[in-house]
Protein backbone atom coordinates (compact mmCIF):
# COMPACT_ATOMS: atom_id res chain seq x y z
CA UNK A 1 0.00 0.00 0.00
CA UNK A 2 1.43 3.91 -0.57
CA UNK A 3 0.39 5.05 2.04
CA UNK A 4 2.00 2.33 4.46
CA UNK A 5 4.74 4.15 6.37
CA UNK A 6 6.21 3.61 9.50
CA UNK A 7 8.08 6.35 11.21
CA UNK A 8 11.55 5.19 13.02
CA UNK A 9 13.05 7.10 15.29
CA UNK A 10 16.85 6.47 16.45
CA UNK A 11 19.71 7.95 18.73
CA UNK A 12 22.78 6.87 17.27
CA UNK A 13 24.32 7.05 20.72
CA UNK A 14 21.39 4.20 21.77
CA UNK A 15 22.91 0.51 21.95
CA UNK A 16 18.84 -0.10 22.01
CA UNK A 17 18.32 2.26 18.44
CA UNK A 18 21.43 0.35 17.25
CA UNK A 19 19.97 -3.38 18.78
CA UNK A 20 16.87 -2.58 16.95
CA UNK A 21 18.00 -1.98 13.30
CA UNK A 22 18.34 -5.45 12.15
CA UNK A 23 14.82 -5.99 13.51
CA UNK A 24 13.63 -3.33 11.72
CA UNK A 25 14.85 -3.83 8.31
CA UNK A 26 13.73 -7.53 8.89
CA UNK A 27 9.68 -6.04 9.38
CA UNK A 28 10.21 -4.39 6.36
CA UNK A 29 11.62 -7.17 4.42
CA UNK A 30 8.57 -9.18 5.66
CA UNK A 31 6.00 -6.70 5.10
CA UNK A 32 7.18 -4.08 2.45
CA UNK A 33 6.48 -1.39 4.72
CA UNK A 34 8.17 2.19 4.05
CA UNK A 35 10.49 3.31 6.77
CA UNK A 36 10.83 7.26 7.67
CA UNK A 37 14.06 7.18 9.65
CA UNK A 38 14.11 10.27 11.64
CA UNK A 39 16.83 10.94 14.35
CA UNK A 40 16.17 12.10 17.91
CA UNK A 41 18.35 12.78 19.99
CA UNK A 42 17.53 11.80 23.72
CA UNK A 43 19.08 13.59 26.58
CA UNK A 44 22.37 13.86 26.63
CA UNK A 45 23.54 12.48 29.94
CA UNK A 46 21.93 10.63 32.71
CA UNK A 47 22.13 12.12 36.12
CA UNK A 48 24.72 9.81 37.47
CA UNK A 49 25.11 12.15 40.91
CA UNK A 50 22.99 10.11 42.88
CA UNK A 51 25.78 7.26 42.52
CA UNK A 52 27.93 9.07 45.13
CA UNK A 53 25.62 11.24 46.99
CA UNK A 54 26.05 10.66 50.45
CA UNK A 55 23.17 8.88 53.21
CA UNK A 56 20.74 11.70 54.18
CA UNK A 57 18.45 11.04 57.51
CA UNK A 58 15.36 11.77 55.47
CA UNK A 59 14.04 7.37 54.83
CA UNK A 60 11.89 8.23 51.42
CA UNK A 61 14.63 9.90 50.07
CA UNK A 62 17.31 7.64 51.15
CA UNK A 63 15.22 4.78 49.51
CA UNK A 64 14.57 6.60 46.37
CA UNK A 65 18.45 6.87 45.92
CA UNK A 66 18.60 2.90 46.88
CA UNK A 67 16.27 2.33 44.01
CA UNK A 68 17.64 4.69 41.62
CA UNK A 69 21.09 3.29 42.07
CA UNK A 70 19.27 -0.63 41.99
CA UNK A 71 17.61 0.37 38.20
CA UNK A 72 21.01 1.78 37.25
CA UNK A 73 23.06 -1.12 37.75
CA UNK A 74 20.32 -3.01 36.27
CA UNK A 75 20.16 -1.17 33.60
CA UNK A 76 23.40 -1.17 32.52
CA UNK A 77 23.83 -4.97 33.32
CA UNK A 78 20.63 -5.28 30.52
CA UNK A 79 22.34 -3.70 28.22
CA UNK A 80 25.05 -5.60 28.48
CA UNK A 81 23.28 -8.73 28.43
CA UNK A 82 21.49 -7.84 25.23
CA UNK A 83 24.58 -5.61 23.77
CA UNK A 84 26.41 -9.11 23.49
CA UNK A 85 23.84 -9.90 20.76
CA UNK A 86 25.82 -7.52 18.49
CA UNK A 87 28.92 -8.81 19.87
CA UNK A 88 29.71 -5.80 21.38
CA UNK A 89 31.29 -5.28 25.19
CA UNK A 90 30.71 -2.64 27.41
CA UNK A 91 33.55 -1.12 27.03
CA UNK A 92 31.52 -0.32 23.48
CA UNK A 93 28.21 0.61 24.65
CA UNK A 94 28.79 2.58 27.79
CA UNK A 95 29.45 5.73 25.81
CA UNK A 96 27.66 8.65 25.67
CA UNK A 97 28.30 11.77 22.91
CA UNK A 98 26.26 14.53 21.81
CA UNK A 99 24.50 12.81 18.38
CA UNK A 100 23.43 15.99 16.96
CA UNK A 101 25.92 16.01 13.92
CA UNK A 102 25.07 12.04 12.85
CA UNK A 103 21.30 12.98 13.12
CA UNK A 104 21.86 15.97 10.87
CA UNK A 105 24.25 13.62 8.55
CA UNK A 106 20.69 11.48 8.62
CA UNK A 107 18.83 14.15 7.65
CA UNK A 108 21.24 15.63 4.61
CA UNK A 109 20.14 12.04 3.21
CA UNK A 110 16.94 12.20 3.38
CA UNK A 111 15.51 12.50 0.04
CA UNK A 112 18.14 9.65 -1.01
CA UNK A 113 17.40 5.67 -1.45
CA UNK A 114 16.78 3.59 1.18
CA UNK A 115 19.39 1.73 0.55
CA UNK A 116 22.21 4.81 1.09
CA UNK A 117 20.00 6.09 3.91
CA UNK A 118 20.40 2.31 5.63
CA UNK A 119 24.35 2.05 4.74
CA UNK A 120 24.66 5.63 6.56
CA UNK A 121 22.72 4.63 9.64
CA UNK A 122 24.78 0.87 9.64
CA UNK A 123 27.97 3.18 9.28
CA UNK A 124 27.18 5.30 11.84
CA UNK A 125 26.31 3.10 14.47
CA UNK A 126 29.44 0.82 13.66
CA UNK A 127 31.61 4.19 14.23
CA UNK A 128 30.42 5.11 17.36
CA UNK A 129 30.16 1.51 19.13
CA UNK A 130 32.80 -0.47 17.24
CA UNK A 131 34.97 2.09 16.26
CA UNK A 132 34.96 4.16 19.21
CA UNK A 133 34.87 7.57 16.91
CA UNK A 134 33.29 10.61 18.09
CA UNK A 135 30.19 11.10 15.66
CA UNK A 136 29.57 14.37 17.19
CA UNK A 137 32.25 15.43 14.84
CA UNK A 138 31.86 17.00 11.33
CA UNK A 139 34.51 14.94 10.24
CA UNK A 140 33.68 12.14 10.88
CA UNK A 141 29.84 12.06 9.61
CA UNK A 142 31.13 13.65 6.67
CA UNK A 143 33.37 10.45 6.65
CA UNK A 144 30.93 8.39 6.48
CA UNK A 145 28.67 9.96 4.55
CA UNK A 146 31.65 10.16 2.02
CA UNK A 147 32.61 6.47 2.13
CA UNK A 148 28.79 5.25 1.26
CA UNK A 149 28.98 6.85 -1.72
CA UNK A 150 26.69 9.98 -1.09
CA UNK A 151 27.89 13.36 -1.86
CA UNK A 152 29.13 15.92 0.89
CA UNK A 153 29.13 19.15 -1.33
CA UNK A 154 27.50 21.36 0.54
CA UNK A 155 26.96 19.45 3.74
CA UNK A 156 28.89 22.04 6.04
CA UNK A 157 25.89 24.53 5.01
CA UNK A 158 23.25 22.21 5.78
CA UNK A 159 24.31 21.92 9.55
CA UNK A 160 25.24 25.61 10.20
CA UNK A 161 21.99 26.38 8.71
CA UNK A 162 18.61 24.04 7.32
CA UNK A 163 20.10 20.59 8.83
CA UNK A 164 19.65 22.62 12.37
CA UNK A 165 16.58 23.84 12.12
CA UNK A 166 15.32 20.18 10.81
CA UNK A 167 16.95 18.31 13.79
CA UNK A 168 15.14 20.79 16.19
CA UNK A 169 11.66 20.65 14.23
CA UNK A 170 11.60 17.36 14.92
CA UNK A 171 12.68 16.97 18.22
CA UNK A 172 9.79 19.13 18.96
CA UNK A 173 7.84 16.40 17.01
CA UNK A 174 8.69 14.06 18.65
CA UNK A 175 8.67 15.89 22.44
CA UNK A 176 4.72 16.45 21.36
CA UNK A 177 4.32 12.74 20.64
CA UNK A 178 5.18 12.41 24.31
CA UNK A 179 8.33 10.15 23.02
CA UNK A 180 11.00 10.16 25.00
CA UNK A 181 13.32 7.22 24.42
CA UNK A 182 14.49 5.06 21.30
CA UNK A 183 14.40 3.51 19.17
CA UNK A 184 10.42 4.91 19.28
CA UNK A 185 8.13 3.92 15.63
CA UNK A 186 4.61 5.99 14.46
CA UNK A 187 2.54 3.61 12.45
CA UNK A 188 -1.05 5.90 11.72
CA UNK A 189 -0.50 8.40 14.77
CA UNK A 190 0.05 4.93 16.78
CA UNK A 191 2.95 5.44 19.21
CA UNK A 192 5.46 2.21 20.23
CA UNK A 193 8.47 3.29 22.12
CA UNK A 194 11.25 0.24 21.94
CA UNK A 195 11.78 -2.99 19.80
CA UNK A 196 9.42 -4.97 21.86
CA UNK A 197 7.11 -3.80 19.86
CA UNK A 198 7.69 -5.07 16.87
CA UNK A 199 6.34 -8.42 16.87
CA UNK A 200 2.48 -6.16 17.32
CA UNK A 201 3.32 -3.40 14.67
CA UNK A 202 4.21 -7.02 12.19
CA UNK A 203 0.98 -7.73 13.42
CA UNK A 204 -1.01 -4.78 12.28
CA UNK A 205 1.26 -4.57 8.88
CA UNK A 206 -0.21 -8.23 8.16
CA UNK A 207 -3.61 -7.86 8.54
CA UNK A 208 -4.34 -8.42 12.02
CA UNK A 209 -4.77 -11.98 11.54
CA UNK A 210 -4.94 -14.45 14.54
CA UNK A 211 -4.35 -13.65 18.28
CA UNK A 212 -2.15 -10.30 18.80
CA UNK A 213 0.99 -10.88 20.08
CA UNK A 214 1.28 -9.35 23.47
CA UNK B 1 15.12 -27.62 49.11
CA UNK B 2 15.62 -26.26 45.70
CA UNK B 3 15.22 -22.72 44.19
CA UNK B 4 12.17 -22.59 42.11
CA UNK B 5 12.61 -22.48 38.53
CA UNK B 6 11.16 -19.36 38.57
CA UNK B 7 10.12 -16.63 40.61
CA UNK B 8 8.32 -13.75 39.30
CA UNK B 9 7.45 -10.41 41.77
CA UNK B 10 4.34 -8.50 40.82
CA UNK B 11 2.28 -5.79 42.36
CA UNK B 12 -1.36 -5.05 41.57
CA UNK B 13 -1.14 -1.83 41.38
CA UNK B 14 0.91 -1.99 38.14
CA UNK B 15 -0.56 -2.26 34.78
CA UNK B 16 2.51 -3.78 33.47
CA UNK B 17 2.25 -6.82 35.85
CA UNK B 18 -1.88 -7.00 34.97
CA UNK B 19 -0.98 -7.17 31.39
CA UNK B 20 1.86 -9.64 31.96
CA UNK B 21 0.22 -12.11 34.57
CA UNK B 22 -1.31 -14.17 31.61
CA UNK B 23 1.83 -15.02 29.41
CA UNK B 24 3.50 -15.72 32.45
CA UNK B 25 1.22 -17.76 34.13
CA UNK B 26 1.45 -19.51 30.33
CA UNK B 27 5.04 -20.13 31.23
CA UNK B 28 3.49 -22.83 34.16
CA UNK B 29 1.84 -24.78 31.45
CA UNK B 30 4.74 -24.42 28.64
CA UNK B 31 7.27 -25.56 30.73
CA UNK B 32 5.47 -27.62 33.48
CA UNK B 33 6.77 -25.90 36.15
CA UNK B 34 4.89 -23.67 39.09
CA UNK B 35 5.99 -20.47 39.24
CA UNK B 36 6.88 -18.83 42.68
CA UNK B 37 5.14 -15.72 42.75
CA UNK B 38 5.67 -12.96 45.23
CA UNK B 39 4.97 -9.56 45.86
CA UNK B 40 7.22 -6.08 45.24
CA UNK B 41 5.14 -3.28 46.77
CA UNK B 42 6.04 -0.65 44.40
CA UNK B 43 6.78 2.74 46.41
CA UNK B 44 5.33 4.55 43.36
CA UNK B 45 6.52 8.66 44.60
CA UNK B 46 9.74 7.73 44.86
CA UNK B 47 10.25 7.44 41.42
CA UNK B 48 7.24 8.31 39.39
CA UNK B 49 6.26 11.59 41.67
CA UNK B 50 2.64 11.72 43.05
CA UNK B 51 -0.88 12.71 41.74
CA UNK B 52 -4.26 12.09 42.71
CA UNK B 53 -7.54 13.27 40.80
CA UNK B 54 -11.07 13.52 42.15
CA UNK B 55 -14.02 11.64 40.95
CA UNK B 56 -14.32 13.24 37.54
CA UNK B 57 -10.78 13.23 36.96
CA UNK B 58 -9.58 16.51 37.52
CA UNK B 59 -5.97 16.45 38.95
CA UNK B 60 -6.54 17.96 42.71
CA UNK B 61 -2.53 17.44 43.40
CA UNK B 62 0.87 17.04 41.74
CA UNK B 63 3.85 16.15 42.79
CA UNK B 64 5.19 14.84 39.12
CA UNK B 65 7.81 16.78 37.36
CA UNK B 66 6.92 17.48 33.25
CA UNK B 67 9.73 14.48 32.70
CA UNK B 68 7.81 11.80 34.80
CA UNK B 69 4.09 13.02 33.31
CA UNK B 70 5.66 12.36 29.92
CA UNK B 71 6.27 8.71 31.74
CA UNK B 72 3.52 8.12 33.27
CA UNK B 73 1.23 9.10 30.35
CA UNK B 74 2.89 6.70 27.72
CA UNK B 75 2.93 4.06 30.34
CA UNK B 76 -0.69 4.06 30.63
CA UNK B 77 -1.22 4.54 26.73
CA UNK B 78 1.28 1.30 26.06
CA UNK B 79 -0.47 -0.51 28.67
CA UNK B 80 -4.04 0.32 27.38
CA UNK B 81 -3.33 -0.76 24.31
CA UNK B 82 -2.11 -4.26 25.17
CA UNK B 83 -4.95 -4.53 27.25
CA UNK B 84 -7.56 -3.85 24.55
CA UNK B 85 -6.04 -5.93 22.24
CA UNK B 86 -7.22 -8.68 25.06
CA UNK B 87 -10.45 -7.09 26.13
CA UNK B 88 -9.05 -6.15 29.63
CA UNK B 89 -9.98 -3.13 30.98
CA UNK B 90 -7.94 -0.69 32.36
CA UNK B 91 -8.99 2.42 33.76
CA UNK B 92 -6.61 4.82 35.15
CA UNK B 93 -5.80 4.79 39.50
CA UNK B 94 -7.29 8.21 40.65
CA UNK B 95 -4.40 7.98 43.36
CA UNK B 96 -1.27 6.11 44.39
CA UNK B 97 -2.77 2.87 46.15
CA UNK B 98 -1.25 1.41 49.18
CA UNK B 99 -0.96 -2.16 47.98
CA UNK B 100 0.63 -4.03 50.24
CA UNK B 101 -2.91 -5.70 52.03
CA UNK B 102 -3.27 -6.77 48.55
CA UNK B 103 0.14 -8.27 48.38
CA UNK B 104 -0.52 -9.91 51.82
CA UNK B 105 -3.68 -11.66 50.61
CA UNK B 106 -1.50 -12.67 47.85
CA UNK B 107 0.81 -14.13 51.00
CA UNK B 108 -2.29 -15.82 52.64
CA UNK B 109 -3.51 -17.52 49.34
CA UNK B 110 0.08 -18.66 49.03
CA UNK B 111 0.65 -20.41 51.87
CA UNK B 112 -3.40 -21.52 51.68
CA UNK B 113 -2.64 -22.98 48.76
CA UNK B 114 0.53 -24.98 49.91
CA UNK B 115 -1.39 -25.82 52.96
CA UNK B 116 -3.67 -27.60 50.23
CA UNK B 117 -6.65 -25.66 52.43
CA UNK B 118 -8.87 -25.62 49.49
CA UNK B 119 -12.53 -25.59 50.54
CA UNK B 120 -14.57 -28.71 49.52
CA UNK B 121 -15.24 -28.50 45.44
CA UNK B 122 -13.02 -25.87 45.14
CA UNK B 123 -10.09 -27.75 42.26
CA UNK B 124 -9.23 -24.14 41.65
CA UNK B 125 -5.69 -22.65 41.92
CA UNK B 126 -6.63 -20.50 45.48
CA UNK B 127 -3.23 -18.02 44.59
CA UNK B 128 -4.08 -18.15 40.63
CA UNK B 129 -7.61 -17.21 41.12
CA UNK B 130 -7.28 -14.48 43.90
CA UNK B 131 -4.88 -12.96 41.87
CA UNK B 132 -6.94 -13.14 38.72
CA UNK B 133 -9.94 -11.74 40.92
CA UNK B 134 -7.25 -8.56 42.67
CA UNK B 135 -6.42 -7.42 39.15
CA UNK B 136 -9.43 -7.77 36.92
CA UNK B 137 -11.41 -5.62 39.99
CA UNK B 138 -8.54 -3.33 40.97
CA UNK B 139 -8.22 -2.13 37.26
CA UNK B 140 -12.01 -1.64 36.62
CA UNK B 141 -11.97 0.41 39.77
CA UNK B 142 -14.39 -1.92 41.36
CA UNK B 143 -11.95 -3.28 44.57
CA UNK B 144 -10.86 -0.91 47.43
CA UNK B 145 -7.35 -2.94 47.83
CA UNK B 146 -6.80 -0.82 51.42
CA UNK B 147 -9.72 -2.12 53.00
CA UNK B 148 -9.21 -5.72 54.78
CA UNK B 149 -13.18 -6.60 54.39
CA UNK B 150 -13.09 -6.56 50.53
CA UNK B 151 -9.76 -8.23 50.46
CA UNK B 152 -11.11 -10.64 52.69
CA UNK B 153 -13.76 -11.19 50.33
CA UNK B 154 -11.79 -11.54 47.46
CA UNK B 155 -9.54 -14.33 49.50
CA UNK B 156 -12.60 -16.34 50.23
CA UNK B 157 -14.75 -15.98 46.57
CA UNK B 158 -10.73 -17.57 45.37
CA UNK B 159 -11.31 -20.19 47.70
CA UNK B 160 -8.66 -19.34 50.68
CA UNK B 161 -10.01 -19.86 54.24
CA UNK B 162 -10.18 -16.73 56.77
CA UNK B 163 -9.47 -18.17 59.99
CA UNK B 164 -6.11 -16.38 61.93
CA UNK B 165 -6.06 -13.94 58.50
CA UNK B 166 -6.60 -10.58 60.58
CA UNK B 167 -3.99 -12.02 63.02
CA UNK B 168 -1.85 -12.32 60.15
CA UNK B 169 -2.64 -9.55 57.78
CA UNK B 170 -1.72 -7.29 60.69
CA UNK B 171 1.36 -9.53 62.42
CA UNK B 172 3.32 -12.41 60.40
CA UNK B 173 1.83 -11.34 56.97
CA UNK B 174 3.01 -7.89 57.49
CA UNK B 175 6.41 -9.03 58.78
CA UNK B 176 7.21 -11.32 56.03
CA UNK B 177 6.16 -8.68 53.26
CA UNK B 178 8.00 -6.09 54.76
CA UNK B 179 10.63 -8.01 55.20
CA UNK B 180 10.65 -9.01 51.61
CA UNK B 181 10.31 -5.96 50.17
CA UNK B 182 13.77 -4.95 52.25
CA UNK B 183 15.32 -7.54 50.74
CA UNK B 184 14.26 -7.10 46.82
CA UNK B 185 16.61 -4.19 46.32
CA UNK B 186 19.24 -5.89 48.40
CA UNK B 187 18.98 -8.56 45.52
CA UNK B 188 18.48 -5.95 42.98
CA UNK B 189 14.73 -5.95 42.34
CA UNK B 190 13.31 -2.53 41.64
CA UNK B 191 10.07 -3.55 39.33
CA UNK B 192 7.63 -5.25 37.96
CA UNK B 193 7.21 -7.67 36.50
CA UNK B 194 10.52 -9.02 37.49
CA UNK B 195 11.47 -12.77 36.43
CA UNK B 196 14.04 -14.24 38.78
CA UNK B 197 15.73 -17.77 36.86
CA UNK B 198 18.52 -19.48 38.58
CA UNK B 199 19.87 -15.86 40.02
CA UNK B 200 19.28 -13.91 36.59
CA UNK B 201 16.87 -11.25 36.90
CA UNK B 202 14.57 -9.69 33.79
CA UNK B 203 12.55 -6.96 34.40
CA UNK B 204 9.62 -6.45 32.60
CA UNK B 205 7.62 -9.05 29.87
CA UNK B 206 9.55 -8.00 26.82
CA UNK B 207 12.41 -10.55 28.24
CA UNK B 208 9.59 -13.53 28.50
CA UNK B 209 11.77 -14.82 24.73
CA UNK B 210 14.55 -14.69 26.99
CA UNK B 211 12.86 -16.37 29.59
CA UNK B 212 11.22 -19.08 27.95
CA UNK B 213 15.32 -19.64 26.82
CA UNK B 214 16.58 -19.49 29.92
CA UNK B 215 14.19 -22.45 31.06
CA UNK B 216 14.84 -24.27 28.49
CA UNK B 217 18.58 -24.17 29.48
CA UNK B 218 19.95 -21.66 27.63
CA UNK B 219 20.23 -23.40 24.45
CA UNK B 220 21.07 -22.09 21.29
CA UNK B 221 21.50 -17.91 20.84
CA UNK B 222 19.65 -16.22 23.22
CA UNK B 223 16.59 -14.16 21.37
CA UNK B 224 16.08 -10.56 21.81
CA UNK B 225 13.27 -8.38 23.73
CA UNK B 226 9.89 -9.11 21.98
CA UNK B 227 6.53 -8.69 23.61
CA UNK B 228 5.64 -11.84 20.86
CA UNK B 229 3.49 -14.08 23.25
CA UNK B 230 0.28 -15.24 21.86
CA UNK B 231 -2.33 -16.17 24.18
CA UNK B 232 -5.29 -19.12 23.75
CA UNK B 233 -8.59 -17.72 24.47
CA UNK B 234 -8.60 -20.33 27.75
CA UNK B 235 -5.57 -18.53 28.67
CA UNK B 236 -6.51 -15.18 28.51
CA UNK B 237 -9.72 -14.95 30.72
CA UNK B 238 -8.43 -13.51 33.66
CA UNK B 239 -11.38 -14.30 36.02
CA UNK B 240 -13.48 -17.74 35.83
CA UNK B 241 -16.76 -17.50 37.00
Amino acid sequence: MKDLTLTVYIDFKSPDAYLALDPTLALQLATGVQIDWLPFSTELTQDSSHQSRPATDDGFEDFKLRRQRVKDNYTLKNKVRYAQLLDLSEEDIHRSCDSTMASMGLLWLKDDSQTLVVKYIRGVFEMFFRAHRNIGSFQVVNDVINAIGADTWGFDRFVANEGRRMFEKIQQQVSELGLYATPAYVFKGERFQGREHIPLIKWYLSGRKGAPPV
Amino acid sequence: MTSPALTVYIDYKSPYAYIAKDPTYALEEEFGIEIDWLPLTLNIASFLGSAKKDHVGKLVENNRSARQWVAVKYAYYDARRYAGLRGLTLKGTQKIWDSSMAAIGMLWAKEQREKGAQKAGNQQDILKHYTDLVFERFWKRELDIENVDVIKRVLEEAGAGLTGFEDYLYGEGRRLHDSLQQQVLEKGYFGVPTYVVEDECYFGREHLPRVRWHLSGRKGSPPDIAYNSVLRPDQTVGVIE
